[in-house]
């Protein structure tokens, strides 16, 4: 059976200034999946993201969402990414420390014009995080590691995303708060969101993916499913501790 | 005592007018890290637009407080439009650019509408026209509250209050607090950034106006240089309140306000304005992020 592809990255390239960030990278994000994308620092990893929210300009190739290539205006008017339902967490969170919970979530529905659809997503995210919640009212900044990443992923949700980009969102976070919000990534994707996942911490990630995709300094070495993954003897060399 | 609280009032009034173009200053830093220096000339345009509308509806003959309004709302919204081209035309194309260029630009700019202005409206002073009648005076135990300053508290009040209600009650405040704390984020959830920056001009130039405007009516005298101490002294007043932070720029203007009365009755009159320069240089030295500089701990 072939999957409907949501999103195709076609030999894109990128760098910044001198140094290539991505070279000539091609692969398929099917629709209703978690695909990861593995590799070490400076892989590139956090390059697709960006590649995709337009957040940095192509330096050769395409980005197609829906058959759409994006790319060809992405980086030059990025806040209209978003309204592709695309929805980019990212790394290290982004929140809005002065901005109280609620605001923060308001402005997650930016785009979102009907009111009932905004009460509807934001009861979804409390329903998800009960924390941010009890904390409605507080600075974003007063929030701990965990409660950010929690209103991060909450604020993505608020736009009823298609395709949710995470970057790393397990970064310096305590291995409960970890399982957690990696639990619930599983139930958003259950609940039909796409998901691109890149993360440090392979081992949890291909644990919840269908999919992997491996960069190495900017080049794309493998793609496959997640339990092929975990079973192949180099990625469990490379990523995950040879146990 | 009585003496003393009649100079708390006039200060109060002086650092009013000085808030209303703080604001200006804070909230185009915060939006941009960068500061406008071109914003004391709006300020010395909206006063100019004031004197011409003023004349033009003859309210010099017959004051009026309807005609006032009409004057003030007049003098925002041309300099809103004007504050969004200075943006749209001289910054925007910089967005990319080393924060010096636009540094370097926004003097231009100021040099710009500086000369500009003597050009048009030439460089001999001229008299506002009497927007309303300020002739009576009330007392409150003994102090005294001229007509006109209770227009500047006023109108500074109600300002105030509409930017408050528009930075935190509304959508587009939380985007333009949203914006000045990080663009690519705000990018990432749609929102149209180079649209709330242009907002944020907008609404820094109308305040700057209708600073120009109660300056014209207190201190019936327009030169095309009157933006310079102004616009100076108002950014002094943003960056001892913590430039970035509007709250702070309010109380700095009204301390820098009652300051400047204080020693001008008590002290020497001559450094009243060297005193907004030593305090400066002292807010550089010993707070560098004024007051209200960010406290709030960000955990990581």
């Amino acid at each position: 059976m072939m999957q409907e592809t949501l999103l195709a990255f076609e030999k894109v390239s990128l760098s910044y200034g001198g140094i290539q960030a991505l070279r000539n990278i091609t692969f398929q994000i099917p629709k209703g999946e978690i695909v990861t994308i593995l590799g070490a620092n400076g892989a590139g990893k956090t390059s697709c993201l960006r590649a995709i929210s337009g957040l940095v300009p192509l330096k050769a190739g395409t980005v197609r969402y829906k058959n759409e290539a994006i790319s060809a205006w992405s980086s030059k008017k990025t806040h209209l990414v978003a309204g592709l339902g695309i929805a980019h967490v990212p790394e290290g969170r982004g929140i809005f420390p002065e901005l109280s919970i609620d605001e923060n979530l308001d402005l997650g529905a930016w785009l979102q014009k009907d009111p009932q659809v905004i009460a509807k997503n934001r009861e979804r995210v409390f329903h998800l995080f009960p924390r941010l919640k009890e904390r409605q009212f507080q600075a974003g900044g007063t929030l701990s590691g965990g409660e950010q990443q929690m209103l991060a992923i909450g604020r993505a949700l608020m736009a009823s995303p298609e395709l949710l980009l995470l970057d790393e969102p397990s970064l310096g976070l305590a291995p409960q708060i970890i399982h957690l919000i990696f639990k619930i990534v599983q139930e958003v994707n259950a609940s039909g969101t796409t998901v691109v996942l890149v993360e440090q911490n392979a081992h949890l990630a291909l644990q919840i993916a269908h999919r992997g995709i491996v960069l190495e300094t900017g080049e794309l070495t493998l793609v496959d499913e997640a339990k092929n993954l975990l079973n192949n003897p180099k990625i469990r060399e490379a990523y995950l501790g040879n146990s | 005592m009585t003496e003393f609280i009649q100079h708390i009032v006039n200060g109060l009034s002086f650092g009013a007018i000085y808030a209303l173009i703080a604001l200006g200053y804070t909230m185009v830093y915060g939006i941009l890290q960068f500061i406008n220096f071109a914003h004391g000339d709006i300020f010395m345009i909206g006063a100019y637009i004031g004197y011409y509308a003023g004349n033009a509806l003859g309210l010099n003959d017959h004051p009026s407080i309807w005609g006032f309004f009409v004057v003030l709302l007049l003098s925002m919204v041309t300099s809103g439009v004007i504050g969004f081209l200075v943006e749209f035309l001289a910054y925007r194309p910089l967005r990319k650019a080393p924060r010096i260029n636009v540094l370097i630009t926004a003097v231009g700019v100021s040099l710009f509408f500086e000369f500009g202005a003597q050009m048009l409206f030439g460089a001999n002073p001229k008299a506002f026209p009497h927007l309303v009648d300020v002739s009576k005076s009330f007392y409150i135990g003994g102090v005294q509250i001229d007509s006109m300053e209770l227009v500047v508290f006023t109108v500074t009040i109600l300002l105030m209050l509409a930017l408050e209600f528009v930075l935190y009650r509304t959508k587009v405040g939380k985007a333009m607090r949203a914006v000045s704390h990080d663009h690519n984020v705000a990018l990432l959830l749609g929102i149209p950034v180079n649209m709330i920056i242009s907002i944020t001009f907008v609404l820094g130039s109308a305040m700057a106006a209708a600073a120009g405007i109660l300056v014209g009516m207190s201190y019936p005298k327009l030169e095309p240089l009157m933006g310079v101490m102004f616009g100076l002294k108002a950014f002094v007043a943003a960056v001892f309140g913590g430039i970035g932070n509007v709250r702070g720029a309010v109380v700095g203007a009204l301390i820098m306000g009652v300051s400047e009365q204080l020693i001008v009755s008590y002290g020497v009159p001559t450094f009243r304005d060297a005193f907004a320069f030593a305090l400066l240089i002292v807010v550089l030295i010993f707070r560098p992020k004024g007051l209200f500089g960010k406290t709030l701990a960000e955990k990581v």
